[in-house]
């Protein structure tokens, strides 16, 4: 819970947030409770830090926002990957296993 | 702007998301039994600083767009780094256009757009009144001060009278002052003093005088001892007071030179001199009271108009008061603005042809760009983010089009300036004065403005063309499929050609119109004739020096100079036909003979008849056409009136002469119309004198100044030849065809590489094509004719609509003008002549590469 978790994060919390939008359009408050979720409750984050990572990813042209209902008949943001970020989250994917083989490499060598 | 309003709305929208966030949260916790106040500070607690990360959401999206337009630009310019020609032209084309604009617009700006400066200029009015008639009048001393005692809208104020004195044979223009103009204006000396209410203080004390800045590094060359010096003005002494601050240049459009006290106007003005406390000679400005608006001070200053006036005689009374505000040297109501608005209109022409140029060329680049930006398509960039950057790419060869445009028109401007002095006639170059045109912020506004239309103007429609790939067919790695770009690059042209026909049609127009008027025959010799406008004081002195100067075949006079203007009007009555109005000038007996108008009928005045104003007169051939057609002239009694003082000053006169037409004052007028003469006497105050010299050019003009020296060591007589009056009246007109027409010839370079650039791009990419058909057997002189058909087609279309344009503007400026028929026929077909032949030259080089193509080779590529 602090600054050195949030850094860490940043990088890879976009292509976290990419990963979960693969499933179809979600809302900010529907991608952290995934989080929680999916990862069993291991990786633990400020919520708000997702906010920042879904504008990056839009400026980027990764997601694209629109205003919709959500189940409880509020209005909420959702958010839909687009065809770049299809792309995108391949490419990040590769390059994230590249990193880890290589770490492990280093780690495990000698 | 429109940046700041979107974000206004992305922070309500994140408000809204980061909201709705945190009721699910604290919905659920108060689901699972919290209180609503614990739900709320833990869902908070998880969510992090609200303010950070709201903040760190904006940065996101703020840093994410100035990556990406750093990363454009970089590309940008690794693009051109790589084609530096493609760069070059461009920038070089664009910046012609924009220096153009900026030229005509830095005019503008200096006349009509920059504040005076002075204190709260924009308070300030000047009070001209009208009499019943509409026409401007002016306001009498006694009539000032009692403005000044009780002034119903102005807090302050001053007068003036408007002086040219000579100097040396040169023109001095003078501003005669009341004493607080220099303290009302909050201006300050450069040097010495400037006028106080003390040196008006008695007609005819406080000779004195402050210098203009410009004037004094002009006639003094900035020394900084002027002050105490004297300067000799009219056969008296004015001591120099001070200097006046740079940037000063008065409150109109003319900078005067000297400022003196308003007490010092009859030492020297001949009108001044003659007019007394009641005698209409100043105009008033003043400073509005805060908080009064101009409509209702000019309702309150009209009714103390009337009342103050009532004491004139009937016809010179004030009716109405209008304020004209002084805010800026040339004051322009948005209809007069509207009116001069089609003169800029074609330097922004000029403009549109440059970028219509450059949007070709993007045009071809980008077609030969369609497989990586194919690729990028297919790859899922986003089109708009494709349309951005190469946006970015036309933004980026704007800026540097910017500064060549900027150059060009200092350029520009100074040249034409110096032509200007160089080219108006030697007599009158001396009385020219031009504001400063200098840059300023408003300039560079207007030029980055102007940078970025252009930039859209050539580089949005292109890089929408381009990026309209079919996805699939990019796929599929056909890239030239779905992509037409034949309208819009024929539209470019079509557009080019219709403009350049109207600049050439429009300059054709206006240069046989200046032809018209140059070879029009005024009704009198001009070659040889010599104008001499003496001062009072000079005037018996320089009449008997003239007298006695052998090489001086004649001397007369008239009370107008033939071509100083129109002619005062006077109505004509008792005559068998009644006429509107006649021109009415004085003149003495040898008038006609030394300006060669014939006489037809009758005879001229004796000299008795001249000395004693006897009531008689000699009309033009047109008067005695339209007022006597049946008859003879000679004997008739008309009577004549001034159109506006009724009763006064009507007088009875008797024909007895008649004499040729001839031009009475001004170039413009109807050769028809009527002309009325009366006697006059050259000793007499007839003001100019008229004299036929034995030499002919500006010569003779120094050779009668120099008989003149030693009356008027001065230098205070006026001298030209009716040559040079000839000229000046001639030269607004013709500097207006020499601009027309220089911009005509740029925008024909332009157009006809435009035109060759698109002929050649289109023949390289239809190679293949060609080849085809010269392997089936078509001609070498057939594919010639094939590309310059369709360059002859474009060119039609585009002259045809050039054409109907031209037509409109020259309806337009016939109005104004009255030597311009609407209907020109010659300068018709001349511009739509040079035009096609234009566009037939521009194909040819495109049409010869096409008739050398190597259908083999073609082929095989």
């Amino acid at each position: 819970m602090g600054d050195a978790k949030t850094d860490l994060l940043q990088g890879t919390l976009d292509l976290i947030v990419l990963r979960l939008l693969r499933g179809g359009p979600a809302n900010g408050w529907d991608i952290t409770q995934s989080i929680q979720v999916v990862s069993k409750g291991a990786l633990e984050i400020n919520y708000g830090s997702v906010y920042p990572a879904l504008r990056r990813l839009e400026a980027q042209g990764f997601v694209k926002a629109e205003w919709g209902t959500s189940d409880n008949n509020r209005r909420a943001r959702y958010y839909e990957l687009t065809a770049a970020g299809r792309k995108q989250l391949a490419t990040e994917r590769e390059a994230w296993e590249r990193f880890s083989a290589a770490l492990g490499l280093i780690l495990d060598a000698g | 702007m429109r940046a700041l309003v979107r974000r206004r709305a992305h922070d309500a929208e994140l408000t809204d998301e980061i909201r709705y966030h945190l009721e699910r949260d604290v919905e659920r916790r108060i689901a699972r039994g919290e209180s609503s106040a614990e739900a709320w500070s833990s869902a908070r607690r998880q969510f992090g600083n609200v303010t950070v990360v709201a903040e760190e959401a904006r940065a996101a999206a703020r840093v994410e767009a100035i990556e990406q337009l750093i990363q454009d630009t970089r590309y940008a310019a690794r693009g051109f780094r790589r084609a530096p020609r493609f760069a070059l032209t461009v920038i070089l084309t664009i910046g012609l256009g924009l220096g153009l604009v900026m030229s005509a617009f830095t005019i503008f700006d200096a006349y009509v757009l920059r504040l005076l400066n002075v204190r709260d200029p924009r308070s300030l009015f000047e009070m001209q009144m009208h009499d019943k008639w509409g026409r401007e009048r002016n306001a009498s001393w006694n009539e000032y001060q009692a403005l000044t005692r009780a002034n119903p809208a102005f807090s302050e104020s001053f007068a003036s009278i408007w002086i040219i004195a000579r100097r040396d044979g040169e023109p001095v223009m003078l501003q005669a002052v009341t004493g607080g103009f220099f303290r009302m204006l909050g201006v300050s000396p450069a040097l010495g003093r400037l006028l106080e209410p003390g040196d008006a203080s008695a007609p005819g004390s406080g000779p004195v005088l402050v210098l203009s800045h410009r004037a004094w590094l002009a006639k003094f060359g900035g020394d900084s001892s002027v002050v105490g010096k004297t300067l000799r003005l009219r056969d008296r002494s004015y001591e120099v007071v001070g200097v006046a601050r740079e940037g000063f240049d008065g409150l109109g459009e003319t900078p005067p030179d000297v400022w003196v006290p308003i007490s010092m106007a009859a030492a020297l003005d001949d009108r001044a001199a003659a007019s007394g406390a009641d005698d209409p000679m100043l105009k008033i400005v003043g400073r509005l009271v805060p908080g009064m608006t101009a409509a209702s001070a000019a309702r309150a200053l009209s009714a103390w108009a009337t009342a103050a006036t009532a004491d004139r005689p009937e016809p010179e009374r004030a009716a109405t008061v209008t304020l004209d505000p002084r805010a800026t040297p040339l004051y322009m109501s948005p209809v007069t603005m509207m009116q001069v608005s089609p003169l800029f209109m074609a330097f922004a022409l000029v403009l549109f042809i440059a970028c219509a140029n450059v949007a070709n060329m993007m045009l071809a680049r980008g077609m030969a760009r369609q497989r990586e930006l194919g690729i990028r398509l297919a790859l899922g960039a986003a089109r708009g983010r494709l349309v951005r950057q190469l946006m970015t790419e036309a933004l980026l060869l704007a800026v540097p089009a910017a500064v060549v445009g900027f150059g060009l028109s200092r350029l520009t401007l100074d040249v034409a300036v110096k032509l200007m002095f160089a080219t108006v006639p030697d007599a009158f170059s001396s009385y020219l004065r031009v504001l400063p045109l200098g840059p300023d912020i408003r300039l560079f506004a207007f030029l980055v403005a102007c940078a970025v239309l252009a930039a859209v103007a050539f580089g949005l429609a292109p890089a929408l063309q381009t990026t309209r790939t079919n996805v699939v067919a990019a796929t599929r790695g056909e890239f030239s499929a779905a992509i037409k770009p034949t309208r819009l690059r024929n539209a470019l042209v079509i557009g080019q050609v219709t403009v350049c026909a109207l600049l050439l049609i429009t300059g054709a127009v206006l240069l046989r119109g200046a032809q018209r008027l140059q070879s029009l025959d005024l009704g009198f010799r001009s070659a040889g004739v010599v104008q001499v406008y003496p001062p009072q004081a000079l005037r018996a002195q320089v009449i008997e020096r003239l007298r006695s100067d052998p090489t001086i075949r004649a001397l007369e006079a008239s009370s107008h100079g033939p071509l100083d203007g129109r002619f005062p009007q006077a109505v004509v009555t008792g005559a068998a036909n009644e006429a509107p109005t006649a021109s009415n000038a004085r003149v003495s007996p040898g008038y006609f003979d030394v300006l060669g108008i014939p006489l037809r009928r009758g005879r001229t005045f004796s000299a008795d008849e001249a000395r004693s104003r006897e009531r008689v007169a000699v009309v033009s051939e047109a008067t005695a056409r339209q007022l006597w057609p049946d008859s003879n002239p000679i004997g008739e009694v008309v009577t004549l009136s001034s159109p506006y003082a009724g009763q006064a000053r009507q007088r009875t006169v008797r024909v007895i002469g008649v004499v040729g037409d001839a031009v009475a004052g001004f170039y413009g007028e109807r050769h028809d119309h009527p002309t009325v003469y009366e006697p006059g006497s050259v000793d007499r105050e007839l003001a100019t004198l008229v004299v036929a010299t034995s030499s002919n050019g500006p010569s003779s003009a120094t050779a009668i100044r120099r008989r003149l020296a030693p009356v008027d060591p001065g230098g205070s007589v006026e001298i030209h030849t009716l040559e040079e009056s000839a000229a000046v009246q001639l030269y607004p007109f013709r500097a207006a065809h020499w601009v027309a027409s220089a911009l005509g010839a740029i925008a024909l370079l332009l157009t006809i590489t435009g035109i060759y650039g698109v002929m050649a791009y289109v023949v390289a990419l239809r190679e293949k094509e060609i080849g085809i058909r010269l392997a089936l057997g078509a001609t070498r002189r057939g594919i010639v004719g094939l590309v310059v058909r369709q360059s002859v087609r474009l060119a039609m279309v585009g002259v045809a609509a050039g054409t109907v344009l031209a037509l409109g503007a020259s309806r337009f400026i016939a109005s104004h003008l009255t030597m311009i028929p609407a209907f020109d026929a010659v300068a018709l077909v001349v511009g739509i002549a040079v035009v096609l032949v234009a566009a037939l030259a521009a194909a040819y080089g495109p049409s010869r590469r096409a008739a050398n193509v190597d259908a083999v080779e073609s082929l095989r590529a």
